[in-house]
């Protein structure tokens, strides 16, 4: 087990370097001089921009770039935005609360929706109401997150002013909207895949024992179905820790959300390279660690599991 | 063994594969067609800001001369949102097919060869899944292509991201196969690895593979209107049904039929892969799991 958990760390360290490796060499691909962004697009002398390079490293090979970047990132230091001069570090704190805020309520609906309307259904195999979940589920899917996001603003903000729709200053209320729409697609999966396996446990001889033993049908569901479709899950969920972190840039740009992804599409844009590095790096890192951590999770529900990794 | 697969398709399928299909070509050949004919032009663009009698022919909605009313230039949305499934249609389908064939063969080889080409592939694949899927699109986008994005270029950048999970999925179909025994006492009878791959282990791992890809097609149709919306993706003046969705938006109150079809039209693109890729994987009994 141990040295189970060993290999895995050395595993996602290597892909983490890797990773820097990659996302260094492509962010400083990007077309357009960062040395003109830290100038933030006044007209400088030669010699103020020959300055500017010396100060940052831009002068140097794109190795020596790496490494110096490497090194600093080493002690914890992810350098400063070219644009706002604010440390990265900084920056990276204050965006960080509005990513998590929207991830955690999108992850509570959709783990929620999974478990009670999978079950639910999956219990109650091919009538109107399972024929109705799965094709709800299809067009969960299929809506683009940005599309939702438009027709929740126009429904919910413009046409009945329930909800509001941009930005993060009324508080708590403001995710509401965001969470919803960005766990449409995540629930309709987890829903799906509830189902199937509620659908195949429900038929073991296991299920069937204890349901003639006596043992009532809610006990049933939760003690011999539900409990075996947990590993499944939870890997799904696992998996949709990463996607979500992609999905939320989407809809914290359409809500105008100060959060993580957002910065990043900024950054990008102004060519603020430092910044684009460091938040991806983060975001990368948080990714690696998630999928760890589901690792464990499920050899925690599944002793089996537990048994082929020693 | 493609029989056997066309014989399954048809008979466990039919129904729902033909109200797809059904529903795809007339989205997308009947419909443009019609279009062209009724216009009597190009088709591409039918737009007037005052028609012959003077009237201003902006934002107008739906009717019997536009059935999707008209935008802010008086260009009728209807043959617009039925354009605008071109582009989406060749970046979808297009990097669903280069994102199979580039998946397929690092997969097959992965999985082959094992050691440390295995660890390679998979290697990459991590890392490439791991880069958050806007983020390495932007990136990407902006280092390919700059300031002039062409399909080419989406198709580019959305197969780059793409191939890892179609390789996981071909790597996984293959090792299933490849410890079977009947490829031991083929390779005892004298079959070398080339042989193999062919005629075991490719026909084992296309089902899963073709119904990964139709699945991926639909959620790259998604994909490329969504960095289309954030401005990233295609440009004017092509017509997409991002970039119209984008332009309603910004006169929400007035004229959600700007917004409503085409989201409706993406949408219902995007089920229609979908569903095409649930019914082949039922049919072919491909072991796919599906994620987004």
């Amino acid at each position: 087990m141990i040295a189970w958990v060993v290999r895995r760390l050395g595993g996602a360290a290597t892909t983490f370097l890797v990773a820097t490796v990659v996302v260094f060499v492509v962010t400083f691909a990007l077309p357009g001089d960062p040395a003109r962004a830290v100038a933030g697009g006044r007209k400088v002398s030669p010699s103020t921009l020959a300055a500017i390079r010396a100060r940052y490293h831009l002068d140097e090979s794109l190795p020596s770039q790496y490494l110096h970047w490497l090194g600093r990132l080493v002690r914890g230091d992810l350098g400063e935005s070219y644009a706002s001069r604010r440390a990265v570090s900084d920056m990276l704190l204050s965006a960080l609360p509005v990513t998590v805020i929207l991830l955690v309520a999108t992850l509570f609906v959709e783990i929620v929706a999974a478990l009670v309307v999978g079950t639910w259904v999956g219990m109650r195999r091919s009538g109107p109401t399972d024929r109705t979940v799965v094709g709800l589920c299809t067009l969960g899917i299929a809506a683009p997150v940005f599309v939702v996001a438009s027709l929740g603003q126009y429904l919910f903000g413009v046409r009945w002013g329930l909800l509001p729709v941009a930005g993060t200053d009324d508080g708590l209320v403001a995710y509401v909207l965001p969470s919803m729409v960005l766990a449409m697609a995540g629930a309709a999966f987890g829903v799906r895949i509830m189902r199937t396996e509620v659908l195949e446990q429900a038929h073991l001889p296991h299920v069937r024992t204890a349901t003639g033993k006596g043992i009532s049908s809610g006990q049933v569901t939760r003690r011999h179905v539900v409990r075996n479709s947990l590993t499944t899950i939870v890997t799904f969920f696992g998996l949709e820790v990463g996607a979500l972190i992609g999905g939320s840039i989407v809809v914290e740009r359409v809500f105008n959300l100060p959060g993580v992804g957002n910065v990043i599409a900024r950054a990008i844009s102004q060519r603020d390279n430092v910044v684009v590095l460091g938040f991806t790096m983060f975001v990368i890192a948080v990714y690696l660690v998630v999928d760890l951590l589901i690792d464990l999770f499920a050899m925690l529900l599944d002793p089996r599991l537990r048994a082929a990794a020693w | 063994m493609t029989r056997l697969w066309l014989s399954r398709l048809v008979h466990l399928a039919r129904f729902r594969l033909a109200v797809v299909l059904i529903a795809l070509v007339t989205v997308f050949v009947v419909a443009p067609a019609a279009v062209i004919a009724l216009s009597g032009g190009d088709g591409s663009r039918t737009c007037s800001i005052r028609a012959e009698d003077g009237s201003y022919q902006d934002r107008l909605s739906p009717s019997a001369d536009h059935w999707f009313g008209t935008d802010a230039q008086g260009c009728d949305v209807f043959s617009q949102v039925v354009f605008g499934a071109r582009p989406s249609l060749l970046i979808g389908v297009g990097s669903g097919l280069v994102m199979a064939v580039i998946g397929t063969l690092f997969g097959v080889v992965a999985a082959a060869r094992g050691g440390w080409v295995d660890s390679l592939v998979r290697r990459i694949g991590d890392v490439t899944l791991g880069i958050p899927f806007v983020v390495g699109a932007i990136l990407l986008l902006s280092v390919l292509a700059g300031d002039q994005r062409s399909p080419l270029e989406l198709v580019i950048a959305l197969s780059l991201l793409g191939w890892p999970s179609t390789a996981r999925i071909a790597r996984g179909a293959a090792r299933t196969v490849l410890v079977q025994p009947y490829i031991e006492s083929a390779r005892a009878a004298g079959a070398g690895t080339s042989y193999v791959i062919r005629r075991h282990v490719l026909p084992n791992a296309l089902p899963s593979v073709v119904a990964y890809a139709s699945l991926s097609a639909g959620a790259l149709i998604a994909a490329e209107s969504t960095l289309t919306y954030l401005g990233i993706g295609l440009q004017v003046p092509t017509i997409s049904w991002g970039l119209m969705i984008e332009q309603g938006q910004r006169s929400y109150g007035q004229t959600p039929h700007l917004i409503v079809f085409p989201a409706l039209f993406l949408t219902a693109t995007v089920a229609a892969f979908v569903l095409l890729g649930d019914a082949l994987r039922d049919s072919l009994d491909a072991q796919v799991e599906v994620t987004a």
